[in-house]
């Protein structure tokens, strides 16, 4: 009896000794994918913004307003052209450089970002600001790897993690409830989508 | 808590204004006029030289490039890189920036050039006389290896 009792505790305890990969699997796709939140957020913000960079510029905020005034081929070779532009144009900012494009074409740059853009022959004077986009620029930055140094190892392990994620995902629920069943439809579809794109 | 987001905020927002300097930032015991490099330019092929000049345009895409002026008048010098390479700051135009590097010819056919010059008219939205080109020609332009802007 004393020997049976002995077996059975042996038993039990070898069953607790047991690793439970099922757990383990769910244990670090929990940890991992909560690791993942921030990067996740930043790269998939950034995509979208830079997936339409033909529309829009993604760092900066540019506008561009146009006007005419009448009288401005009559100031074309003053001395007080930076100033009178400036002036007629409401601006305050100093004048940060200036730039003959042609004869015509006059470029001004003002200190705070903005920029004046002159046609004589057609008396058309362009107002751009640039303002920046603090967090969505860093964001970009990140994304197209333009820190370099470590974020290029750090941005190698992220991808390592989304790839765990992804397979250990596979593992999170056991039989017909998981992959083995419908669910697992769900997982070809998301590898036909990318290349019905190529085929189409 | 509040103070430790602002000061994390602070950190993200003024992390950019520190990044004057790229690549291995311009080597000023190298300075040429942009004027004297476009006046004899074969001279120049191979050799690392620092231009000095305005930016008066930036790409606006992946700030891959942008355009200096010249000491001449109208002259202008475009600076290249390989997208991501370095980033040109849009908002720096009217800054002074120096460019170190190598200056590259182009040789392009009279069709070539008419192409390849209204691309880079339309990417920095100014406008382009297709009839000035009346034959083919060598384009240059710097491809730096360290560039620094000063604010």
């Amino acid at each position: 009896m004393q020997t049976k009792t002995a077996k059975s505790i042996e038993n039990t305890k070898s069953t607790n000794n047991k690793i439970s990969w099922f757990k383990l699997n769910r244990s670090l796709h929990r940890d991992i994918g909560y690791f993942c939140i921030g990067m996740t957020l930043i790269f998939s913000i950034s995509g979208i913004a830079v997936n339409h960079i033909d529309d829009w510029n993604p760092n900066y905020q540019v506008s561009q307003s146009t006007v005419v005034i009448q009288d401005l081929k009559q100031h074309i070779d003053s001395p007080q052209l930076d100033h009178y532009l400036v002036k007629e144009l409401g601006l305050s900012s100093d004048i940060r450089a200036d730039f003959w494009e042609s004869g015509t074409r006059y470029k001004l740059f003002l200190e705070n970002d903005t920029n004046i853009f002159v046609d004589f022959e057609t008396q058309q004077v362009t107002v751009e600001t640039i303002r920046s986009r603090p967090i969505l620029k860093i964001f970009n930055q990140l994304h197209l790897n333009e820190i370099k140094n470590g974020w290029v190892y750090f941005s190698d392990l992220f991808a390592v993690m989304l790839i765990f994620l992804s397979i250990s995902a596979l593992f999170m629920i056991r039989g017909r409830n998981g992959v083995l069943g419908k669910r697992g439809l769900i997982v070809l579809a998301g590898f036909i989508c990318p290349f019905l794109f190529i085929l189409a | 808590m509040k103070s430790w987001i602002s000061i994390l905020l602070l950190t993200l927002i003024s992390f950019p204004a520190t990044a004057e300097k790229f690549g291995t930032g311009a080597d000023m015991s190298k300075l040429v006029a942009i004027s004297t490099l476009l006046e004899n330019p074969e001279d120049y092929l191979d050799k690392d030289v620092t231009v000095e000049g305005a930016i008066i345009s930036v790409c606006k895409k992946r700030g891959c490039w942008m355009k200096l002026a010249s000491d001449k008048k109208y002259q202008t010098l475009r600076i290249k890189v390989k997208d991501g390479d370095m980033v040109f700051p849009f908002n720096a135009k009217g800054k002074t920036a120096y460019a170190t590097g190598k200056l590259v010819g182009m040789e392009l056919s009279k069709e070539k050039a008419v192409a390849y010059l209204s691309h880079l008219a339309e990417e920095a939205n100014e406008e382009f006389d297709k009839g000035s080109i009346k034959s083919g020609m060598t384009v240059y332009q710097l491809s730096p290896t360290g560039v620094t802007i000063a604010d």
